[in-house]
């Protein structure tokens, strides 16, 4: 059978969708590069991994050529992917999704040894049974894709001010989105893996011969799955670094000011810093805020994978006239929530405009 | 060429897909920014397009397995697998043309997110997911002759999905005509200081949206004010216009807004009566249409009589 995408192989649907999933990957991490170092640097490491996996040929081992396996791997993804779409992004847009994940890319890499990739490897890598096969598995596929995305979108949309609202967020990125962008690239694999009748296993299975670059691919994907759970406990187990100064400021005739700035940061590449910077100002008598002691300045500076909620964040005056401010926020792993450290900032300055302790 | 010939074509079903694409890149490109009651039109214009396709492709896409041979069968799956991955190429496509929308358009009013995932993007989105195997199938597929000479290329259960069409068409002009109308009315929380510091200023916001999110919506936007003597709506600071009296771009792509007028006026004992009055208008029958109001009534100590 022919057709003008088999007469121009270089201009291909994959080719095509790649280039534009770059320039939009390109743009967004050239605008974020120096804003979230880290997450940049990780992403484009996954972005690596992803490439160097995909460039080494797998066979599905002795428990992955079992269908009963793949099939569970299958449900597991299944549920995976049910549990991104119902999660919430919590404050900072990090609320639990990315160990859910983690977990699926995981899944995705088993299922990509299970199937050997044939749902999209290039034609001429697939002999006419696969083709045969991965095309009946993409037709499933979509039978079951597109009547679920196409209802739950047009149910929302027509049902009511609030559902059509929470389309909208949903589009702008959470887990629903991802997880419609992961079973348009996965589903065709996982009813493949579902379809697939046992392999050949032992001797009369074909084997790879083992090479450098599977070592590698091994290794980088131990990488990507440890480094997030390893910056997790960092987070708990880094001291935390904190820079501060104060200086006198111009202020009001006749007070007394001083100009604080302090900045802690918690955890190592997945953190957060937390900053203080503010003007408190001294008639003699007792000390005031001038700016930057408020409920509104309690708030992270930066976060990377970490959820940051404001524990407390009170301003008190005492009798003797000196200004108390304490500013206390739980710094929360993203990737492993059960793990949170708590960052206080403090000022205290005397009625007299003498700073007794900061931060 | 004879006249069966010629409809059976593949260069008709070429071209037919091109027109299709055509008409799609309407809905996946905010641009322009409103389409003034003919997104509605459009519809109809991709679903007539979808089904012509799907008659001239035997519906091939939809029909089972036991019914096809194995060249229908290959050519079909095959047509399946290549639609998923086009899938993501046009939701992909959709998200660089909001981009480029917002990048090209020159009205100076930055593209909002609900403009671009708006009624528009959904069209674009359902026909992706609903229309791709048979529009791959209609590119791909070889025109036969024995295909061209078949008896049941006329028959008319070929054709009969056609009365979707009419039917579609019928269900939107009742629901912009007599079915309920979505409301909602939102207030912000008083603040103090706009002018001077001993007024108090709210924001309401309220909405009738006709056609269930594919009409139009009708906004009343007013920054209201109460200083104890009297209520007014605050028209402009530095940053915008806080009080608003226009067709948002993205609310009125399947249907117009005519005639849309909002009133101010302040009665003896300081209150303020504001009113917004709009016709909305089929953009498929002229003569289909539906007045809206929504009215806010504010008395000079602030106290909300009437809002909706």
């Amino acid at each position: 059978m022919t057709n003008m995408i088999d007469r121009i192989p270089t201009v291909t649907i994959q080719r095509v969708t790649a280039a534009l999933v770059i320039l939009i990957v390109g743009f967004w991490l050239l605008s974020g590069l120096f804003l979230f170092a880290f997450t940049t640097l990780y992403l484009v490491f996954i972005v690596v991994t992803i490439l160097v996996v995909r460039s080494v040929p797998v066979q599905p081992g002795q428990w992955l050529a079992r269908r009963a396996v793949r099939r569970g791997l299958v449900s597991a993804i299944a549920l995976g992917s049910i549990l991104l779409a119902l999660s919430h992004a919590g404050p900072n847009d990090a609320g639990g999704e990315p160990f859910i994940l983690m977990a699926l890319a995981l899944g995705f890499v088993f299922l990509g040894r299970a199937t050997q990739r044939i749902a999209s490897a290039p034609d001429r890598q697939v002999d006419e049974r696969q083709e045969a096969l991965r095309n009946r598995a993409h037709r499933l596929a979509y039978g079951i894709f597109a009547p679920l995305a196409a209802g739950i979108v047009l149910v929302t949309y027509v049902a009511g001010a609030a559902s059509r609202a929470w389309l909208a967020s949903a589009f702008q990125g959470s887990g629903t989105l991802l997880t419609f962008f992961l079973l348009l690239v996965f589903l065709p694999a996982m009813v493949l893996a579902w379809l697939e009748p046992d392999r050949l296993v032992g001797t009369d299975s074909p084997q790879l011969a083992a090479s450098r670059r599977a070592s590698l691919a091994i290794t980088m994907v131990a990488l990507a799955l440890v480094t997030p759970i390893a910056l997790s406990v960092a987070l708990v187990l880094v001291p935390i670094r904190t820079t501060s100064f104060f200086r006198p400021e111009q202020g009001q005739t006749g007070a007394k000011c001083t100009y604080f700035d302090a900045r802690a940061q918690v955890g190592l590449g997945f953190g957060a810093v937390v900053p203080l910077s503010a003007v408190a100002c001294s008639d003699g008598r007792t000390a005031s805020e001038d700016w930057g002691l408020n409920n509104s300045d309690c708030h992270p500076n930066r976060t990377e994978m970490t959820t940051v909620d404001t524990v407390e964040c009170t301003r008190t005056t005492d009798a003797s006239g000196t200004l108390h401010f304490t500013y206390r926020a739980r710094v929360r792993s993203a990737v492993l929530p059960f793990l949170a450290r708590d960052v206080v900032m403090t000022l205290v300055m005397a009625g007299d405009g003498h700073v007794v302790r900061f931060p | 060429m004879t006249h069966a010939n010629w409809l059976q074509g593949s260069d008709i079903r070429r071209a037919l897909v091109i027109v299709t694409g055509a008409v799609w890149g309407f809905f996946a490109v905010p641009l322009p920014r409103s389409l003034d009651g003919a997104g509605m039109p459009l519809t109809l214009a991709l679903l007539l397009l979808d089904v012509v396709l799907g008659a001239l492709t035997g519906w091939l896409a939809f029909a089972r397995t036991a019914s096809l041979d194995e060249r229908q069968a290959a050519l079909r799956d095959r047509a399946y697998r290549l639609a998923f991955r086009l899938i993501l190429l046009g939701v992909i496509v959709m998200v660089l043309g909001a981009i480029a929308g917002s990048i090209a358009d020159n009205s100076g009013t930055p593209i909002q997110p609900a403009d671009v995932f708006g009624s528009r993007w959904i069209i674009g989105l359902l026909e992706l997911l609903a229309a791709l195997p048979t529009v791959v199938i209609a590119w791909l597929q070889p025109g036969s002759v024995e295909e061209a000479e078949s008896p049941s290329r006329l028959s008319p259960s070929r054709w009969l999905p056609l009365i979707a069409v009419p039917l579609l068409a019928a269900l939107w002009l009742v629901a912009i005509a007599a079915l309920p109308v979505e409301a909602s009315a939102v207030r912000d929380d008083a603040k103090h200081g706009l002018l001077s510091a001993n007024e108090t200023c709210g924001h309401f916001t309220g909405t009738r949206d006709v056609g269930y999110g594919f009409g139009a919506e009708v906004r009343l936007d007013v920054e209201t004010c109460w200083d104890g003597n009297r209520a007014y709506a605050f028209r402009k600071d530095i940053y915008a216009d806080l009080t608003r009296c226009s067709v948002e771009p993205g609310t009125a792509d399947f249907a117009r807004v005519r005639k849309l007028a909002c009133t101010e006026t302040t009665d003896a004992d300081g209150t303020m009566h504001y009113q917004v009055q709009a016709t909305v208008q089929s953009g498929l029958l002229s003569t289909v249409t539906r007045n809206v109001v929504l009215e806010l009534d504010v008395t000079r100590d602030g106290t909300v009589l009437s809002f909706g």
